[in-house]
């Protein structure tokens, strides 16, 4: 997001508010790399994000006359974001595995974390399977614990649980796959 | 956890918000599409213009009207020629039969016209009974005979006649825009069964307006004049029913609720009525989420229900302003205008979510009255049937306008209807 001071934010939401679409094209300008960041986290693909994000924004449009300004903003966008990735991710009707499996630990990872884009980070979570891939963000991106992604996504705590370790153990394998040779040479 | 996977951890949480994804146009010439569909733009003007057109209309036409159409009630009466039946045997009623038929059927206005200012003699009842529309216009011009003529009027009628107790003051001056037969010091009687009326407009002049009803029938005919144009006010109760189609925006109607209502009128004139009273009311509505406005703070997620149904008890305390447009006989029609007040004693909403909020509320209600001053514009009009007797019976079709939000939802709700009632004059 662009560096705008409350005053100006608070002109452009109030601008949305009536539904003024150069406010809501500014905003929107304003907020996207910011949103994209989140919805492309949880989405397959580029276009599947995009279109989380513009839900999201529909949603703040419509609901605007309920957001009380006298509270920051963007802690009720990203909510609203998030809540837009967890219903177009139950659409799928995504099946989580409820088995808990120790994961190994590895320890050599993170000289050649620096080394990876976030792109390639972006791919990496994309890589995980929809039902790890949620609760990965939900749990690590998001700070929401095993309770409250349980109640989110509807699935019991230890199933939450079972699918954060496989979701660490797959990133971990995926990584290995990137960078096999540096992981290599850094195990040996 | 291990530090490993702190680290992995860690570092996935810092890469994955190390952000700079590059603006799409696109992306938002996607959204923009649907918002031109979902939100569209609205000039402010234009747009309550549209949604609102018929009231200004309505509140124009109002004063329009006033000048527009001519007043037909009965304090512009000046004379009311009014043909009896009497009783078997009347040889009063059979002795003029075939002057007042006459009399009737070929009143050339220039020829009535020619006759004002000619002046009857007033001095026997016979002479007054044997009238003509030359002594009508002659009577019009002094009270003393008038008077003279009533009491002359009254010892020819029958004995069951409701005007038997007539005295030399009472003189009988027109009907009322209820339909009874008004007299000079301000009583009412009803209209006779069975008779008709032949009214003039006062004054008389070329342009006179007949009204007669069934000139066959007459049997007799019975003058009656006025000199006294001033108008006494009067009250009205009614009680009456009707549907009420509630919504949030005009187009979200899901089912009628009902309105029954109590109301008082006072006449201020024979075509102004200021009209009040209570309606219960048991209205169901819906609104979109964005026409919803619940409390701050309420919604879990902030975004709010989709879709809330409402189904509300209150009380609708009315003041409107009543003008009679048109009255003909016993026909009137109407238009009303005013503000109410509501009071609401009961709210349940329930809420719907187009997508899942875990743990977001379904239901919202209280019993607490809570009230809503002078929120709602009333807009109505209708028609009257003058009854026999004092009572009358209407049907006003309706619209309710919001000025203010009401309920906890803090709706604009828009009130469409039609109320049947039953009016009785109480009092004088």
């Amino acid at each position: 997001m662009e560096n705008h001071s409350p005053d100006v934010l608070t002109s452009l939401l109030k601008g949305c508010l009536k539904n003024d679409r150069k406010c809501q094209r500014e905003l929107y300008r304003n907020l996207y790399s910011y949103g994209m960041s989140i919805c492309l986290r949880y989405a397959d693909h580029r276009d599947e994000a995009a279109e989380t994000l513009n839900e999201a924004f529909m949603k703040v449009f419509k609901n605007l006359g309920k957001f009380d300004f006298t509270r920051p903003f963007k802690p009720w966008f990203r909510k609203i974001l998030i809540n837009a990735c967890i219903n177009n991710f139950k659409k799928k009707n995504i099946r989580f595995t409820e088995d808990v499996e120790v994961v190994a630990n590895n320890s050599d990872t993170e000289s050649i974390l620096s080394k990876i884009a976030y792109n390639e980070i972006l791919e990496m979570i994309r890589k995980l399977s929809p039902a790890y891939r949620a609760v990965f963000n939900l749990y690590f991106m998001e700070g929401y614990k095993h309770e409250e992604i349980a109640e989110i996504l509807g699935i019991s705590v230890g199933t939450s649980k079972s699918n954060l370790a496989k979701a660490r153990k797959n990133l971990q394998e995926i990584l290995k796959l990137y960078f096999k040779e540096d992981y290599e040479r850094i195990r040996e | 956890m291990s530090e490993s996977e702190n680290n992995l951890d860690g570092f996935f949480r810092r890469r994955a918000q190390q952000t700079n994804v590059e603006f799409n146009e696109d992306d938002w010439l996607h959204l923009e599409a649907r918002l031109n569909k979902e939100m569209p733009l609205k000039p402010a003007f234009w747009f309550w213009l549209r949604k609102y057109w018929f009231v200004p209309v309505l509140l124009s036409l109002i004063p329009a009207l006033w000048f527009v159409i001519p007043d037909t009630t009965s304090n512009n009466a000046g004379i009311i020629i009014n043909p009896i039946e009497l009783s078997p045997g009347n040889q009063v009623g059979s002795q003029f039969q075939d002057e007042v038929n006459s009399g009737f059927k070929t009143p050339a206005a220039s020829e009535v016209n020619e006759k004002v200012g000619n002046s009857a003699s007033p001095d026997s009842d016979k002479q007054i009974l044997q009238t003509d529309l030359n002594n009508v216009v002659d009577l019009n011009e002094q009270t003393e005979k008038a008077s003279v003529q009533v009491n002359t009027i009254e010892t020819k009628l029958p004995a069951s006649h409701n005007l038997s107790n007539l005295d030399s003051e009472k003189v009988i001056f027109g009907i009322n825009d209820k339909g009874y037969v008004v007299l000079g010091n301000g009583d009412e009687v009803p209209r006779l069964s069975g008779t008709s009326y032949l009214h003039f407009l006062s004054p008389i002049t070329p342009n006179i307006d007949f009204l007669l009803d069934t000139p066959e029938s007459l049997s007799l005919l019975d003058i009656e004049t006025s000199f006294n144009k001033r108008f006494h006010g009067y009250f009205t109760l009614g009680i009456g029913y009707g549907p009420d189609f509630s919504t949030v925006g005009l187009d979200n109607f899901i089912a009628p609720g009902a309105r029954w209502k109590l109301d008082l009128g006072y006449a201020l004139s024979p075509r102004f009525q200021l009209m009040t009273g209570v309606v219960l009311v048991n209205n169901k509505y819906k609104a979109s989420g964005d026409e919803y406005h619940a409390p701050k703070g309420y919604w879990q997620y902030d975004a709010g229900a989709d879709e809330a149904y409402g189904e509300c008890k209150m009380i609708d305390i009315p003041l409107n302003l009543r003008f009679n447009v048109i009255t003909v006989g016993r026909h009137k029609a109407f238009v009303s205008s005013g503000l109410s007040t509501y009071i609401i004693t009961k709210e349940d909403y329930y809420f719907d979510y187009y997508e899942d909020y875990p743990g977001s509320p379904d239901y919202w209600g209280t019993d607490n009255a809570s009230v809503y001053p002078f929120s709602i514009i009333n807009v109505s009009m209708g028609y009257e049937y003058i009854l026999k007797g004092r009572g009358s019976i209407q049907v006003e079709p309706f619209i309710k306008l919001p000025i203010n939000g009401v309920g906890w939802g803090n709706v604009d709700l828009n009130t469409l209807g039609i109320y049947f009632s039953y009016q009785y004059r109480i009092w004088p």
